[in-house]
């Protein structure tokens, strides 16, 4: 009785730190060879390829299943601004910056259950041919809950982050992903 | 206390071989629930879907200012036939998954050069349908998988025409009286 009790407490802790570890390294990311971190934005240019660790694989299954490899598209995502704090909901933020080196580029934002965040003006993405620009070129996109004129997408109020996509990336964000220019992402008003 | 440690050894190996097992398996687990979600209606033939809003659920993070089109292979008995259209002055590009969500094979609009493209998939050993030479042959590692068209959407006032033009898109199963 007490081996059988035993057993049975070994394989529920056993089998319950398993799938805790799991969970916990897919979630927050640890774990992934070849992580780029570049100011907000993290990529992973190992994923959609034949060569991605099983962790890369696990992770884009379960946040971007379907991901093209590094020649054809590179992701970036942002969970938080640039001064390294988690975005908040009731916040609103500003994207600056001018055009990545990628033949197109787009920024979307996506609820916790990554997929499109419902709002009337269906405004889910800003991309390199409908971005207001200044005259240098520079541009601003705003990230609020409401609607807001020129470049703005719509944020979620029970949280959300962003994915920067840069099809047929120029040599330089193969070459240098952590390094190589990319928008800021600024906090501005809180509710 | 040595029965204790030997309890501890167990959970231990216990529990990092169920972490390994669950990190393996999940690409294949959904990968097979996104395969059932597309039916038998998108094996071997294609399925055009709209554009991407706040309730499209077929491709997890999809791209809204991309027009998605999906089949499935089964490539266990017989190959598949893709063929890619050709939309104008936009990207597209059409990219092969195996059941472990490995993107095994890409081909864009810039390496078509503006013509529709033919790529044909076969299975592990399997033989080669006669062909003409024109086709791109690709061996998928795993017999079932998806494929995946993207066609840009660069200008919303071009959508139905991008649209259109996608559809001339397809999937076709090779049967067994056109292998030699």
């Amino acid at each position: 009785m007490g081996f059988i009790f035993r057993l049975l407490i070994a394989i529920v802790v056993g089998v319950g730190l398993g799938l805790g570890s799991a969970y916990y390294v897919l979630v927050h990311g640890t774990g992934q060879q070849g992580l780029a971190i570049n100011g907000p934005w993290r990529s992973n240019l190992t994923a959609g390829g034949v060569d991605a660790d099983m962790y890369t694989r696990a992770t884009v299954a379960l946040f971007g299943l379907l991901a093209l490899n590094k020649s054809e598209t590179v992701y970036y995502t942002a969970n938080g601004d640039s001064a390294g704090n988690p975005f908040d909901a009731s916040c609103s933020y500003r994207i600056e910056g001018r055009d990545p080196d990628a033949r197109w580029w787009s920024i979307t934002a996506y609820g916790r259950d990554s997929y499109l965040i419902p709002n009337p003006q269906k405004r889910y993405a800003i991309g390199k041919t409908n971005v207001v620009r200044a005259t240098d070129g520079s541009f601003v996109i705003r990230l609020s809950r409401t609607a807001e004129s020129g470049n703005w997408i719509a944020t979620a109020p029970d949280g959300f982050d962003v994915t920067l996509r840069l099809y047929n990336p120029g040599p330089s964000v193969l070459a240098n992903p952590s390094t190589v220019a990319l928008p800021a992402i600024v906090k501005e008003t809180c509710e | 206390m040595m029965r204790l440690a030997s309890w501890a050894v167990f959970t231990l190996v216990l529990a990092v071989a169920t972490h390994v097992i669950a990190v393996s398996a999940l690409p294949s687990v959904i990968m097979s629930r996104v395969m059932a979600a597309v039916g038998s209606e998108g094996t071997g033939r294609i399925v055009f879907s709209d554009r991407p809003d706040e309730t499209a659920r077929r491709v997890v993070r999809p791209s809204p200012d991309l027009l998605y089109s999906i089949c499935l292979y089964d490539v266990s008995k017989n190959p598949l036939r893709i063929t890619t259209g050709a939309p104008k002055d936009t990207y597209w590009s059409v990219s092969f998954f195996a059941e472990n969500t490995d993107n095994f094979f890409v081909f864009n609009d810039t390496q078509a050069q503006g013509n529709p493209a033919t790529i044909l998939l076969i299975g592990q050993g399997q033989q080669i349908p006669p062909q003409d030479g024109s086709m791109t042959v690709v061996s998928a590692p795993t017999s079932r998988g998806i494929v995946l068209f993207r066609t840009l959407i660069n200008d919303d006032a071009r959508l139905a025409e991008i649209d259109q033009q996608r559809r001339e898109a397809g999937c076709t199963v090779i049967l067994p009286n056109e292998v030699k």
